[in-house]
């Protein structure tokens, strides 16, 4: 309700963006690229599941925008033609590389997911936030078990014959850490 | 109940082995039973499986360099620039000049409708942000006015602040600096984001990042303030000082960051009254010397006020935009 968003009005602010972009207006490209870069990415990203394609497709959605920036009409909002826009590229691009029928299904779903997308995304970079600091205000060691077994996406057993710990521990260690984050996320 | 917490921390190991692909059989069997236990353990099972996917997506992330990546972009935009090609037009003169006279018609009434300058005021607890065209950003506080001519701000980057508490993200240009003006004090952006707040007595500047300078007052002084200075302008005298900026929490209205170094709890409710336009109480007189000792980042107050109470073993009474915390 009262929070610092820049979501009121956002259709005017659009309106006056596509203005300064159809004016050439760079430094407001930049500022529009750095501000959407990330989530655009990740929406790329999972479709895609490797980064050359994924900044691609990104990078592609933009430079159109800059070259045909005339031609565009933006209904809702910046965002969601920006989000809709890659998810579009993104599973052109994949049906272009001839997927299997199956995954074709599995990326329809994610294409609905991309959809829903838009309303929250400002919240979206508000969690990843969250969970950073969550995830650094657990105790080192089992941060470390966390990352590694998250971000590296090694198995209990091979965390434990790294750190030359028991699987034992690695397992408590994920299970406070998991359940430690989860409480501060208030996800429950 | 310390049965149900040893279940429920077995079953948190089962969904990690889950999420290894290592459950078994048997594992399978005891996680199926433990989430049909009661409907909160679907919802527990949920925030794992949000995490799971949230953390590595939070790896992917941050490792992403928007700069960087804008860096490669932007060389492919120069690439692709279409080299401009002059041309003589050749319609005829009478064509040119009918449009010149309907192009001067039109800018007589944009002109007449458009160069005012425009003013945007936020109410006592409403909060707003504004994208100038240059894409620099305004966050306004309750209570705020302030104006600029939206015709002439490409050439000309001044906005007047008339009152209240602002935050400006301003995206740097050497050849054409961002002003803040308020009657006789100007503030100048080297590069920067800093917040202002402006009443009657006085003005006080903090800066975020980068660099200000503010100018002007009886004695027309100048002062330069880097990151992290607090700038103080006194309306009576027409001094301009400045020091170490000592309030951590001094953009907390526009981010939601609060830090809490042993600060009375009488402080921090006073504060969060600030940041979220709510007002809390504190039930007895002794809970305002209770020490608070957190980081807080919450988007509304709700989940602010509960961690506060389960952190200091208090509980909350919520009425309209009124908290209560009072001893359990």
């Amino acid at each position: 309700m009262n929070r610092g968003s820049a979501d009121n009005g956002a259709g005017a602010n659009d309106q006056l963006l596509i203005a300064e972009i159809r004016r050439r207006n760079r430094q407001v490209f930049e500022k529009i690229y750095k501000q959407y870069y990330k989530m655009l990415y990740m929406v790329a990203y999972k479709y895609m599941l490797n980064h050359e394609s994924a900044e691609e497709i990104v990078h592609d959605i933009f430079i159109r925008i800059w070259d045909k920036a005339r031609e565009i009409e933006i209904e809702i909002s910046l965002k969601g033609y920006l989000v809709r826009s890659v998810a579009n590229a993104a599973l052109n691009k994949l049906k272009k590389d001839k997927l299997t029928e199956v995954k074709l299904e599995e990326y329809t779903r994610l294409e609905t997911d991309a959809r829903q997308q838009p309303a929250d995304t400002e919240d979206t970079e508000e969690w990843y936030e969250k969970l950073d600091t969550a995830l650094e205000g657990l105790p080192p060691q089992c941060r470390k078990v966390m990352m590694l077994s998250r971000f590296g996406k090694l198995k209990q057993q091979e965390i434990a014959d790294q750190l030359g710990i028991s699987v034992k521990t690695v397992k408590n260690h994920l299970t406070y850490g998991f359940n430690k984050i989860r409480l501060s996320m208030n996800i429950d | 109940m310390e049965n149900t917490e040893k279940n429920d921390e077995y079953a948190f190991g089962l969904i990690i082995d889950q999420f290894d692909g290592t459950l078994t059989e048997e594992g399978k069997k005891e996680l199926a039973q433990w989430l049909a236990s009661s409907p909160e353990k679907m919802k527990i099972y949920q925030g794992f499986c949000d995490l799971s996917k949230g953390l590595e997506d939070l790896n992917i992330r941050k490792n992403l360099d928007a700069s960087g990546s804008w860096s490669v972009l932007s060389k492919k935009l120069d690439d692709s620039e279409p080299e401009v090609v002059l041309r003589t037009p050749r319609s005829g003169n009478m064509v040119r000049y009918a449009a010149a006279i309907v192009a001067i018609a039109a800018a007589g009434i944009y002109y007449q409708v458009y160069q005012a300058p425009e003013t945007f005021s936020t109410a006592m607890n409403e909060q707003r942000s504004i994208l100038l065209p240059d894409g620099s950003s305004i966050h306004l506080n309750g209570n705020t006015t302030i104006a600029f001519n939206k015709h002439k701000y490409a050439g000309h980057r001044t906005v007047s602040l008339q009152k209240g508490e602002a935050f400006f993200d301003v995206v740097h240009n050497d050849k054409n600096r961002f002003v803040v003006e308020m009657d006789e004090v100007h503030i100048t952006d080297l590069g920067t984001s800093f917040n202002v707040a402006r009443s009657a007595d006085d003005i006080n500047v903090v800066v975020s990042s980068g660099v200000v300078k503010i100018e002007g007052g009886k004695a027309h002084a100048e002062v330069i303030l880097p990151a992290g200075m607090h700038g103080l302008y006194k309306t009576g005298s027409g001094a301009v000082s400045k020091s170490v900026n000592s309030n951590v929490n001094f953009k907390a209205w526009v981010d939601k960051k609060l830090t809490f170094n042993n600060t009375r709890l009488t402080d921090v409710a006073s504060l969060l009254g600030k940041v979220y336009g709510c007002k809390v109480i504190l039930a007895q007189p002794s809970l305002k010397d209770r020490i608070l000792h957190a980081k807080l980042n919450y988007a509304d107050a709700d989940s602010a006020i509960q961690v506060i109470a389960q952190t200091l073993d208090l509980k909350v009474e919520k009425n309209g935009a009124q908290f209560l915390l009072a001893d359990k």
